[in-house]
C-alpha cells in the first residue's frame, strides 16, 4: 500500500514537473503561445458551428436539444484532455524504429508511463480543461446537469476514455513486431471518429459493437446521457467501463511484457 | 564483491530469415570504482553490450547481474542506481533553459532534496556550467550541452556510469575535462565507470582497464599495467618520405604510409633486424623510432 501511494506521489510531481516544462516550453515563443489559443477556439468554434447549423436547418440529431448537445461538447472536450496524454502513442512507432526509446527504459519509471508524459502536450490540454470547465459552469448554472449523477457520469467518462486509449495503446505496440503499423492504427482512428457524434443516433447492434468491443460510447454519449439523468441506474456503465478498462490493462500489460522483450533498440 | 557480472552471455538478434550473433559467449566482471574502456570498430558489439547491462534489451543466453540484479527483470531497482548517457541521444529539453531539465531529473529519480542541492553545486561548479543553467539548450555548444548531460546523468549518485560514445564531437579541452570529472566520480565515489569510444585517448588516458570486442566476441580484456607492458614489447618505427625515398610498400611490418612518412609497427625483438634490412635498402632514410601508442596496439584486433 506505501509503494503504491509512493508511486502515486512519484507521478504527481512528475505530472507537475511535465506540466511546467510545456508551459514553460510555449512561452519561450510568444507567437506560437498566442496561436495555441487562437487554435483552440477555432476548433471548438468549428465544432459549434457545426452543431448550431444543424439547429438552424431544423435537422434533429435524435433527441438533444441544444443545451445537451453542448453538454455533449462539453464532454467531448474533457474526454479529448484525457486522450491527450495518448497521443505519444501515435510517434511510439518512430521512436522504435530509431532506437529513441532506450531513454525510457533507463529511467525508474514504467517505460510506458515515462513516454508517454514526455510526449504530451500539457499545455493545450489545460487550454482545454479551461474552456471545458467554464461550459461547464454555464451549464451546472442554468441547471441541465443532474447533481447526483455528476460523479459517475464524470467516471464513466474516465475510464471509459482510458479504456478506450489503452486498446489504442494496444494497437501501438504492435510496432513492437512490426515496426511500421500506421495503417492499422488509422483503421482504429476511423471508429474514433464516431465518437464525435452522440452515438445513440445509430442501430442498436452498431451502438453495442461501440458499447462493449470498441468503447467509443462510454467516452462521450453515455456520460452525457448519465449528467442528463437519462438513465435510471447509471451504476451499470461504470462497472462496465471499469470493467474493460481492468481486461484492456491486463491485456496492456501482459502484451507490452512480451514486446519489451522483442525491442531491438536499433539506430544505434 | 564485482557491481557487474556476464556469464556466458549471447545476444542474437533476427534478421529476415538469418540469425545474426551481436553478442557471443561473452564473460565479464567490472568492480566498484573500475573505469573500464569497451573498444571495438563500428558493429562490435559495443552498444549491445551496455544494452544489456542497462536491461533495454533481453540476453538471448546466459546470466547478466548488474548490483546483484538481472537488468531485463529488475529494470526499475536497477535504473534508480545506474546513470545512463547515450552521446548521440540527449534527454535535454531544447528549447528551455537546462535547469527545466535538471529538476525533471530530480523528479524522475526522486533525489532527496538536500542531497540534490548539494550535487548540484558541486558539479555544476566542476563541470564549469552554473552559469548556463539558465540558458536555453538550443543556444549551447555541443561542449555544453555535454556537460549538461553528465551532469543530470549523475545527479542522483548512480553506483554505475555507463557512457555509450559520449565525447563524440567534443573538443579537446572539453574531452579532458570531461574525462577529469570521470575519474573523479570512479576514485572519490567508488562509482564504475563503462567507457564505450572511439577515442583511443579516452581509454588511454582513464581506464583501468580495456576490453575489446570484435564480431560479438571479447578479444581482448587488459588492466592498465598489463597493457603497457604489451606496449613496451611493440616498437614503431617511421621512415620521412622524400623524393629519393625508396618505395617500402612491399616491407614487412608496414601499418599506415602518406605522402610524409611510412609507418611500421612491429615487435621490438625484431627492431635491429628490421632496421638493418631498411637501412640496406637505401642507406640515407630519415629513420624515427617512437614509443607505440595504444591504438598501434589495437589495430590489429580491429581487423
Amino acid at each position: 500500500m506505501t509503494s503504491f501511494s509512493n508511486a502515486l506521489q512519484h507521478y504527481a510531481r512528475l505530472f507537475y514537473r511535465y506540466l511546467r516544462l510545456s508551459i514553460v516550453e510555449n512561452l519561450q515563443f510568444p507567437l506560437d503561445f498566442l496561436m495555441s489559443f487562437v487554435d483552440l477556439l477555432f476548433q471548438t468554434g468549428e465544432l459549434a458551428l457545426f452543431w448550431w447549423s444543424l439547429f438552424k436547418l431544423g435537422i434533429i440529431v435524435g433527441k438533444w436539444s441544444g443545451d445537451e448537445l453542448l453538454l455533449f461538447l462539453t464532454i467531448s472536450i474533457f474526454s479529448d484532455v484525457i486522450s491527450r496524454f495518448a497521443r505519444g502513442f501515435r510517434d511510439l512507432e518512430f521512436h522504435l524504429l530509431d532506437g529513441s526509446f532506450d531513454q525510457f527504459l533507463v529511467r525508474p519509471l514504467h517505460p510506458i508511463m515515462g513516454y508517454i508524459l514526455s510526449q504530451t502536450n500539457f499545455f493545450g490540454g489545460l487550454l482545454s480543461l479551461i474552456l471545458a470547465s467554464s461550459s461547464l459552469i454555464y451549464l451546472l448554472a442554468s441547471g441541465r446537469v443532474v447533481l447526483h449523477h455528476a460523479l459517475i457520469g464524470f467516471a464513466v467518462m474516465i475510464i471509459g476514455t482510458c479504456a478506450f486509449q489503452l486498446l489504442y495503446g494496444l494497437v501501438s505496440l504492435l510496432a513492437f513486431w512490426f515496426g511500421k503499423i500506421y495503417m492499422a492504427r488509422e483503421i482504429l482512428f476511423s471508429f474514433a471518429d464516431a465518437k464525435k457524434y452522440p452515438l445513440d443516433v445509430f442501430p442498436k447492434t452498431i451502438l453495442g459493437f461501440f458499447t462493449y468491443v470498441v468503447p467509443l460510447s462510454l467516452m462521450i454519449t453515455i456520460p452525457t446521457k448519465i449528467l442528463l439523468g437519462t438513465y435510471q441506474n447509471p451504476i451499470r456503465y461504470f462497472i462496465l467501463a471499469l470493467g474493460l478498462f481492468v481486461i484492456f490493462i491486463v491485456i496492456f500489460k501482459v502484451v507490452l511484457q512480451h514486446a519489451l522483450r522483442r525491442y531491438e533498440s536499433t539506430g544505434s | 564483491m564485482p557491481t557487474i557480472t556476464l556469464n556466458d552471455v549471447s545476444k542474437n538478434y533476427k534478421q529476415k530469415s538469418k540469425t545474426v550473433e551481436a553478442l557471443v559467449n561473452l564473460d565479464f566482471t567490472a568492480d566498484p570504482g573500475e573505469i573500464i574502456g569497451l573498444v571495438g570498430p563500428n558493429g562490435a558489439g559495443k552498444s549491445t553490450f551496455v544494452k544489456l547491462l542497462c536491461g533495454i534489451l533481453t540476453p538471448t543466453f546466459g546470466k547478466i547481474s548488474v548490483l546483484g540484479w538481472q537488468p531485463d527483470r529488475n529494470r526499475h531497482l536497477l535504473t534508480q542506481n545506474i546513470g545512463v548517457m547515450f552521446g548521440n541521444r540527449s534527454s535535454l529539453w531544447f528549447n528551455i533553459p537546462a535547469i527545466e531539465s535538471v529538476y525533471l531529473m530530480r523528479d524522475i529519480y526522486q533525489i532527496d532534496q538536500t542531497l540534490f542541492k548539494e550535487r548540484l553545486n558541486k558539479y555544476s561548479h566542476i563541470l564549469e556550467v552554473s552559469d548556463i543553467l539558465q540558458k536555453p539548450v538550443r543556444e549551447m555548444s555541443l561542449g555544453q550541452r555535454i556537460r549538461i548531460e553528465l551532469l543530470v546523468t549523475i545527479l542522483h549518485q548512480p553506483k554505475i556510469l555507463i557512457l555509450d560514445e559520449p565525447t563524440l564531437g567534443l573538443d579537446i579541452v572539453s574531452k579532458n575535462h570531461f574525462r577529469s570529472i570521470l575519474v573523479e566520480l570512479a576514485r572519490v565515489e567508488q562509482t564504475t565507470v563503462i567507457l564505450t569510444t572511439h577515442d583511443i585517448q579516452d581509454v588511454a588516458k582513464i581506464c583501468d582497464r580495456i576490453v575489446l570486442i570484435n564480431h560479438g566476441k571479447k578479444l581482448l580484456d587488459s588492466t592498465k599495467t598489463d597493457f603497457q607492458a604489451m606496449i613496451s614489447q611493440q616498437a614503431v618505427i617511421q621512415v620521412r618520405r622524400e623524393e629519393n625515398t625508396s618505395d617500402l610498400t612491399a616491407q614487412p611490418f608496414l601499418r599506415e604510409e602518406n605522402p610524409e612518412w611510412y609507418k611500421f609497427v612491429l615487435p621490438n625483438a625484431s627492431k635491429t633486424e628490421f632496421l638493418t634490412q631498411l637501412m640496406a635498402c637505401q642507406s640515407d632514410l630519415q629513420i624515427q623510432v617512437l614509443r607505440p601508442e595504444l591504438e598501434d596496439i589495437l589495430y590489429d584486433f580491429f581487423q
